[in-house]
């Protein structure tokens, strides 16, 4: 497309327009989640600085945003996510549900690339500003294809516990719920001794449970499952609203590849992670107060089990019957309006810096080339 | 005393001089007769321009036969072309020699074969018109192969062989019974059609083998309908399609709707009208959304799962629980 261009008139066109807007018919102004509806269905609405960095923020990899993504945050300084039709579908169905019935479970599913984590993500900052506590896993695949380190566990017999992956999430826990923990002021319902000397005594605060878990790696996995059942019980008990976040729920009841093994080399199998029972704790129906958004990925399995995008197939038959009845929300790949509104969005940033980048051919081929998946469109609008 | 001729060696013949003496010749030159020439006869040009266009065809070509080139009196032309190469024309060409050819099932030969043996066939039944009458009236086809061919024996081996072919839903089964059924007889049943075939050879002869088909059909019917004890014994796994209602998603299900029912929030207007007593895994199906609910997900594990068949299930969910539609 570059080609039979001269170079003096592609300088001149670029300085000419070298001007950031701030708001334009595909950015809506509003910031807070809250407050979007289906006016705003479309466009991109800015994460504020400080959010981005409490809630996506506490490592520069993917967490709770796509890699890619949040690479394209650092270069355009600053982070913007569409408005989709599954998140307003979602903010709907939560805000007409009654909190203090049992837990409705939502399940996105669709193909690679098209948003999953995204709206989740979007989601994530919904509950964040709507004074939700925050039970946020970012990938489930974390605690099995790339776990770090693993110790047999002290307190159930056959199962492991990850140290620095439960440390890392408790401090992620922490960082994000840091606010809502410290006005919330919750109390642990019973008494938690994590070995013979060290305990949590009934009544302390749940940030002693986590503060221990930092300090003890050896802990957190415990320490991750009691957190768990406690914030179950505070949120039961109308003390406080929680959302759950899981991307990659059926990296729960399936196989996902590369195993960790025991000491002896054999194979635990996924059923026997510590943390797993916890996150599967948190996906049942037996509390209220609360609200579940997770994600089936194909990509949270081992490659033999990708076949299919839909629920049933990637969750299988123990993952179903966990999940039901859950609400199946389809997330698919960009309308037109959506992927002219992205390249809008890529033109005022300076991203597509061609002079003909903004012409109807040149959108007729990225539309063309993406198949308007929206991590397609990405990956061809960067410069390598 | 030695006298030599002084006529030169080359000059002397065998029977040139009669005076001169005869010479031996024993190495007789090898003097060949000319060869005959054969005689050369033009080729006949092919039969097909022979033929008129009244001819009688199924006299030329009355059995079924390789297909042949001059006795086929059309333009043929088969086999792969390279480009820029004239197609294949019909002489000399295996290609057309390996297919089956019908040159010899033409519309008047069959109406003839037909004509023929007419006079061996009894009249149609006037009773058996449509095809429903026949199903029901003779609801078992029973197949053979007759073999004819010139040799010593008249017999063939594969004679004997019987197929029989029923339609299942002639046997008036029960669910259980259609289930073991389709477990006995295995791949010998075809969804589509809904016909059960069975093929029996392992007796010599055709009436054995047909009893034998006789007996495996009473045999599996009666066993079809027998229920063992250990029948009961039969898990979810087990199951021929999903049951919802033998999962554990209608207790999951169950669980949810009583914490409902007694929650003071209770929004949910197909529940106020429902008894406490009705609100049981058992009961709980004769509500309305439950059963759509039902529907729903036994057709994305039956049916298979499509993006169709999981956007109706979450539809029904959102019906049981009054939210907002997509």
């Amino acid at each position: 497309m570059l080609r039979g261009v001269p170079t003096a008139f592609l300088r001149k066109v670029l300085k000419s327009e070298r001007c950031y807007s701030t708001a334009s018919v595909f950015r809506t102004l509003e910031t807070n989640p809250v407050q979007l509806n289906e006016s705003h269905e479309g466009r991109f609405y800015t994460v504020q600085t400080d959010e981005y960095k409490t809630l996506f923020g506490v490592s520069d990899k993917g967490l709770g945003l796509p890699s890619d993504f949040k690479i394209q945050c650092t270069t355009f300084r600053e982070s913007c996510i569409m408005v989709r039709r599954p998140f307003l579908d979602i903010k709907r169905c939560i805000e007409s549900y009654d909190l203090s019935l049992p837990v409705l479970r939502y399940v996105l599913y669709g193909a690679a690339g098209v948003g999953k984590t995204m709206t989740l993500a979007n989601l994530v900052h919904y509950g964040h500003a709507g004074g939700f506590l925050l039970v946020h896993i970012p990938w489930v695949p974390v605690w099995t294809r790339f776990a770090k380190e693993t110790v047999p566990s002290a307190e159930r017999p056959g199962f492991v516990d990850h140290t620095s992956n439960s440390v890392f999430w408790l401090t992620f826990f922490r960082h994000e719920n840091a606010k809502l923990l410290a006005e919330a002021n919750l109390k642990t319902s019973k008494t938690y001794e994590w070995s013979k000397r060290e305990s949590t005594p009934e009544g302390s605060s749940i940030t002693d449970i986590i503060e221990h878990g930092i300090a003890r790696p050896t802990h957190a996995a415990e320490c991750i499952c009691a957190l768990i059942s406690e914030i179950k019980l505070a949120s039961s008990e109308k003390r406080i609203k929680t959302m759950v976040a899981i991307d990659g729920i059926n990296g729960l009841f399936v196989d996902s590849g590369k195993r960790i093994k025991r000491d002896d080399k054999t194979i635990v199998p996924y059923q026997n992670i510590t943390v797993f029972t916890g996150f599967k704790q948190l996906l049942a129906s037996d509390w209220t107060g609360g609200v579940v958004i997770t994600t089936v990925d194909k990509l949270a399995v081992a490659s033999d089990l990708r076949e299919l995008d839909t629920p049933r197939y990637l969750l299988g038959k123990d993952g179903w019957e966990h999940m039901d009845p859950f609400i199946p929300i389809n997330v698919e790949k960009y309308s037109h309006q959506e992927l002219q509104t992205t390249i809008d969005y890529y033109l005022d940033r300076k991203w597509l810096q061609h002079p003909l980048a903004g012409t109807k051919e040149a959108r007729q081929e990225l539309e063309t080339v993406s198949v308007r998946n929206p991590y397609t469109l990405m990956q061809l609008c960067k410069s390598r | 005393m030695m006298l030599y001729s002084t006529v030169p060696s080359n000059q002397q013949s065998t029977g040139g001089d009669p005076d001169e003496f005869r010479k031996l010749d024993l190495i007789k030159k090898d003097v060949r007769q000319p060869r005959r020439q054969r005689e050369r006869r033009e080729l006949p040009p092919p039969r097909y321009k022979k033929m008129s266009t009244t001819q009688d065809w199924p006299s030329v070509w009355p059995v079924a036969r390789t297909f042949h080139p001059a006795s086929v009196p059309l333009p043929l032309h088969q086999g792969y072309v390279p480009s820029h190469v004239p197609v294949p024309n019909k002489f000399g060409n295996l290609e057309l020699m390996k297919i089956p050819n019908f040159l010899h099932l033409t519309p008047p030969a069959i109406q003839r074969h037909c004509e023929a043996l007419k006079k061996f066939c009894t009249p149609w039944p006037a009773e058996l018109k449509k095809e429903r009458e026949i199903d029901n009236e003779f609801p078992v086809t029973i197949m053979t192969s007759d073999f004819c061919h010139s040799s010593p024996s008249i017999r063939d081996h594969r004679a004997r062989i019987i197929t029989i072919r029923f339609k299942l839903a002639t046997m008036n089964f029960d669910e259980h019974a259609r289930d073991k059924f389709l477990r006995l007889v295995g791949d010998r049943y075809d969804v589509e059609s809904d016909f059960v075939t069975i093929v029996t050879d392992c007796c010599p002869l055709r009436q054995q083998n047909l009893d034998h088909a006789m007996y495996l059909i009473t045999a599996l019917y009666y066993e079809s309908k027998s229920v063992e004890p250990w029948e009961n014994e039969k898990l979810e796994e087990d199951m021929e399609k999903y049951v919802w209602g033998k999962s554990l998603s209608k207790e999951r299900l169950n669980n949810i709707l009583n914490v409902i029912y007694e929650n003071k929030s209770n929004n949910l207007d197909y529940l106020k009208s429902v008894n406490k007593e009705a609100l049981t895994p058992d009961g709980i199906v004769s509500i309305e959304p439950v059963q759509n609910y039902m529907e729903a997900i036994e057709t994305i594990h039956n049916k298979g799962e499509t993006l169709d068949t999981v956007s109706n299930y979450g539809n029904s969910v959102r019906e049981l629980f009054k939210l907002p539609a997509a």
